[in-house]
């Protein structure tokens, strides 16, 4: 049975939805986009691709005509290149990357392109028409949709306060505008040309002070801790990576960034989704014989500040070797798109750290988890 | 005679100056304007709504078909075109307990309202100052709106604790279903609902445009144009040939729906943005905008049904204590009370 590889990874710039500069932009733009920069990056032509195995948490309007279809006919691959779109809400580039792997794994493919879209600018989270099961009640309805409550009832049971969620988020923008001025982002971002002139830098980083972020009132809740600031942004993005078997890397003669070790989903309360990391996480973790120290690099979503650090320190995660280059709050969270970036962004920082092992995971809205080991290749 | 020449008549102020009153009372009057069209005038305070006015509406809309061939509704006034029902009245009602008068009262009102909308004439809505309220809902029931392009529109009862309810949600949910741009079983009723919960008033009549209140076929006068002409000129034009509108069915998306206007609205309950009084007028719009409890997903509906709870939800609401304090405020300050 051959292995699983992650081969590249490129990315949108991620920016502010509404008012950034991929405002304009159609989800199967800013998707084809980011495809046709995979695979010239890869230098891997699109008749070989299987299928492209792409993500969408709400596939409503542009976004909901079978996505990954519309991505691979309008990155020029041709027809006989399959297109399929996941949903996993905000785990669902990962899943993707997962169901890319799967089909590998079992002989079905050799060559995928996993990633997804999210244009919120162009889709609000949870679509134009919310319509829960009419039996829920309205507890019910929060603790599956109203996700800023779930982080505060973290920060809360976790005792995450509100200084600890400001310096976390705080850090993230810090990491982030680092590895920016450093240029550690450019060779993950594929340009985006509007028309109106050329993005090709993110657009949620923020060089703020900690006394203006301890300023700001509670977004969710009144007399709560989260804020705006350590929630993440609202966002326009894009992200693909490149899953190949062993056959197809040693025909292209490709050097593979990672091999897919594990894999695990998991639920938890609804309104305590911002838990799901752990109990994925040690999942993955066992299934690949391993334990959070024998990580060296660690890509973990930044949903809210409260569920993140929650999550580190249930995990013990050392602060080091976490989102080393920031994270959602300071980059941005288009839904479809960031499981991708944690798997991309992994694979990449292991051979920039000289790591040998990685984890991605995330938080999903609903009560999930969703959690892959990756070992350096 | 070519159209233009047709098109013109007397200015407004002479028309409202002239002998020409057909019918009238102390509030309101009907006058023959010529050329077959009628005027419907009202002149009291803020052109607001009263029982007298409701009495020369109906004898107006009695005569349609017989005496002219197209209303006009317009008084020459640049404040108010109406500012709606008339809140002391409203309030006495209110005061005195006397729901089943405040049950008359509305339901007068919706369907005076709709039986101008189904007139056997075309009826225009010449709108200078604030259409407001049950002023609004007045012209969302004539067959065009020609528009001051400073006129200001909006339905801000949630401000005064209750909710539209002379056919304001049922209109405005049938416009924002008639444009392609809102689509989906909720989205429409989306809309609306955050134009409604919020008591949005529009600055100018191009954004009400935008908002939905003006359609496709209304027109906006810019500033120093006659909008009574324009008006003039429309009723004319509607006049030759005219047939009332087929009566809508109405799609909405029933409880499922319901929840999904709430969510929003309870999150901003959370953070404290909005009051628990906010939230329960809320419910009762979400309730007329999604066909109430025991409606369906998908289920089409008549405007009559939606009114029904349009006024169902207004007179609970007007049981509330909250309610009666925000219009007592109201009344006595000129300024919403957020309770």
């Amino acid at each position: 049975m051959s292995e699983a590889y992650i081969v590249d990874y490129v990315r949108s710039p991620f920016t502010f939805a509404k008012k950034g500069a991929l405002a304009n932009v159609r989800p199967e733009a800013l998707g084809a986009h980011v495809v046709r920069a995979l695979l010239d990056k890869a230098g891997v032509p699109g008749d070989e691709i299987e299928d492209i195995v792409w993500a969408c948490a709400f596939q409503e309007g542009e976004q909901g005509l079978n996505l990954g279809r519309v991505v691979g006919l309008e990155a020029g691959l041709p027809v006989t290149t399959c297109g399929m779109t996941i949903n996993r809400w905000c785990g669902s580039a990962l899943q993707a990357v997962q169901a890319a792997a799967g089909m590998l794994k079992m002989g079905a493919g050799d060559a995928f392109v996993a990633g997804g879209t999210e244009c919120t600018s162009r889709v609000p989270m949870m679509g134009f028409n919310l319509l829960p099961p009419p039996g829920w009640t309205q507890e019910q309805v929060d603790a599956y949709v109203t996700v800023g409550l779930s982080a505060e009832i973290i920060a809360k049971e976790h005792n995450v306060s509100r200084e600890e969620q400001d310096l976390f988020a705080h850090n993230s923008h810090q990491k982030a505008l680092s590895a920016q001025r450093g240029g550690r982002f450019d060779a993950e971002i594929a340009p985006y040309d509007t028309g109106d002139g050329v993005v090709d830098k993110d657009g949620c980083i923020k060089d703020t002070s900690l006394k203006k972020m301890a300023m700001l009132k509670p977004a969710f809740l009144k007399g709560g801790t989260v804020t705006a600031a350590t929630a993440s942004p609202f966002t326009d993005g894009s992200a693909a990576v490149l899953v190949c078997g062993d056959d197809f890397l040693k025909r292209h003669d490709l050097r593979p960034l990672a091999r897919i070790v594990s894999f695990a989903v998991s639920g938890c309360e609804p309104g305590k989704m911002g838990l799901g990391p752990i109990e994925s996480s040690r999942k993955a973790l066992k299934r690949a014989g391993m334990t959070i120290a024998d990580m060296g690099v660690i890509e973990m979503n930044e949903a809210f500040s409260a569920q993140a650090e929650a999550s580190r320190r249930a995990l013990d995660i050392d602060p080091d070797i976490l989102n080393m280059d920031g994270g959602a709050i300071a980059l941005g969270h288009p839904l479809g798109a960031t499981g991708a970036r944690l798997v991309g962004k992994c694979a990449t920082l292991l051979h920039r750290e000289n790591k040998r092992y990685g984890l991605a995971t995330q938080c999903m809205g609903g009560g999930m988890g969703i959690a892959m080991v990756l070992e350096a290749a | 005679m070519d159209a233009a020449a047709r098109h013109d008549g007397p200015p407004l102020p002479a028309l409202l100056a002239g002998d020409n009153e057909i019918a009238g009372n102390s509030e309101a009057s009907l006058r023959d304007i010529g050329d077959g069209l009628a005027l419907f005038e009202i002149h009291r305070k803020m052109n607001s709504f009263d029982p007298a006015v409701q009495d020369m509406l109906e004898e107006t809309l009695a005569r349609a078909g017989r005496g002219f061939r197209a209303l006009i509704l317009a008084n020459g006034s640049d404040r108010a075109f109406s500012a709606g029902a008339d809140l002391n009245h409203f309030l006495g009602l209110i005061e005195r307990a006397d729901f089943d008068g405040l049950t008359r009262f509305i339901r007068r009102g919706q369907e005076l309202f709709q039986a101008m909308k189904y007139a056997p004439v075309p009826v225009v809505a010449a709108v200078s100052g604030v259409a407001l309220g049950g002023g609004c809902e007045f012209a969302l029931h004539a067959d065009a709106i020609v528009a001051d392009a400073g006129a200001r529109f909006g339905l801000p009862e949630a401000k005064l604790g209750v909710l539209p309810a002379w056919g304001g949600c049922t209109q405005m949910l049938l416009r924002a279903q008639a444009q392609p741009a809102v689509s989906g079983p909720l989205a429409p009723a989306g809309a609306v609902f955050d134009l409604i919960l919020h008591g949005w008033v529009s600055g100018s009549a191009a954004k009400a445009r935008e908002k939905g209140f003006l359609r496709d076929g209304d027109a906006i006068v810019e500033a120093g144009g006659d909008v009574f002409a324009a008006a003039r000129a429309r009723a004319i034009e509607l006049a030759d040939g005219y047939s009332p509108p087929d009566k809508p069915l109405i799609t909405i998306a029933g409880h499922s729906g319901w929840l999904g206007l709430m969510q929003p609205a309870y999150g901003m309950g959370y953070a404290g943005r909005l009051t628990e009084t906010d939230l329960r007028i809320g419910g009762a719009v979400a309730d007329v905008l999604t066909g109430g409890p025991e409606g369906e997903y998908l289920w089409r509906v008549s405007e009559d049904d939606l009114m029904r709870r349009e006024l169902e939800a207004l007179v609970a609401l007007c049981r509330t204590v909250e309610t009666r304090e925000r219009m007592a405020h109201f009344l006595k300050t000129g300024e919403p009370l957020h309770n």
